[in-house]
């Protein structure tokens, strides 16, 4: 297997989860700051 | 309601390991692209969460706009629907178009191309952040009638994007399903899919939820400091 696509898998996979967890963490900010 | 949404979150995390441990370790890699295919399980459930949320947003819309003039309470939670549903929506639409980039780098040998697929959904994108862009920076319920006129029109462009591989000969793949008899995975790959579509749906299910929440709250909280001011004024 060539290391690039290796990379390119991982890097993918990675990504997806910053996006989606950085979205659940900006849910609980808008959350906490509404609270106070 | 509580104990349900814990076991909400335990299915979708377990749908979701589940899905990694198919996407990664069991089904075999493709002939042609290798291990580098295995991008797919994610971007097609990007995409299908996308579609999924936009059309969420497209109903809610259209019951905000019924509801504005008949019934306030119903026309806030259509609208706390919206909002929570298009901002998902745009999440998915970030990451099928990062992932099919990732894919597209080694497979094609560029990182983009102006096809018609490619071009319609990035047009989608930036329709969805413009949407999300008027709820930020525009107030009252003015705002929210034309969210919820633009999120109608926004969503002309799904359609487009959906048939964007059947009407025009583009460089992205056939579609995967409903793609005619040239199209399609080897059924040993389904497994990955099925998993990965069921658990990144229900993260989106979950998320907003979330989301929802949040909005309904901002929403009473409006309302409570606009009664205060009519008090005041008053």
């Amino acid at each position: 297997m060539n290391p690039m696509f290796h990379r390119h898998l991982v890097l993918a996979y990675a990504v997806t989860w910053v996006i989606q967890l950085g979205y659940l963490a900006y849910i609980a900010l808008k959350w906490r700051s509404g609270k106070s | 309601m509580k104990l349900f949404r814990w076991l909400w979150v335990v299915l979708t995390l377990g749908l979701l390991v589940q899905g990694f441990h198919v996407a990664m370790f069991v089904v075999p890699p493709d002939s042609n692209q290798g291990d580098i295919q295995r991008i797919f399980y994610y971007h097609i459930s990007a995409w299908c969460g996308m579609s999924v949320f936009f059309a969420v947003n497209l109903i809610a819309s259209i019951a905000y706009l019924v509801y504005r003039n008949r019934n306030h309470d119903r026309a806030m939670k259509a609208d706390a629907l919206a909002i929570s549903t298009a901002e998902m929506g745009v999440v998915f639409c970030t990451v099928g178009l990062i992932t099919g980039s990732l894919w597209a780098r080694p497979v094609w040998g560029i990182w983009w191309t102006w096809d018609e697929r490619l071009t319609s959904t990035l047009v989608l994108y930036l329709i969805y952040v413009a949407y999300l862009l008027l709820r930020r920076f525009a107030a009252g319920p003015q705002m929210q009638t034309l969210a919820a006129v633009m999120a109608i029109f926004g969503y002309a462009d799904v359609p487009i994007v959906y048939m964007s591989t059947r009407w025009w000969r583009t460089q992205h793949p056939a579609p995967v399903f409903f793609g005619g008899p040239n199209a399609g995975l080897d059924p040993s790959m389904y497994p990955a899919v099925w998993w990965n579509l069921a658990g990144w749906l229900a993260w989106g299910i979950m998320i907003v939820s979330f989301r929802y929440g949040v909005a309904l709250r901002d929403q009473r909280k409006e309302q409570q400091e606009a009664l205060r001011a009519l008090e005041v004024t008053g």
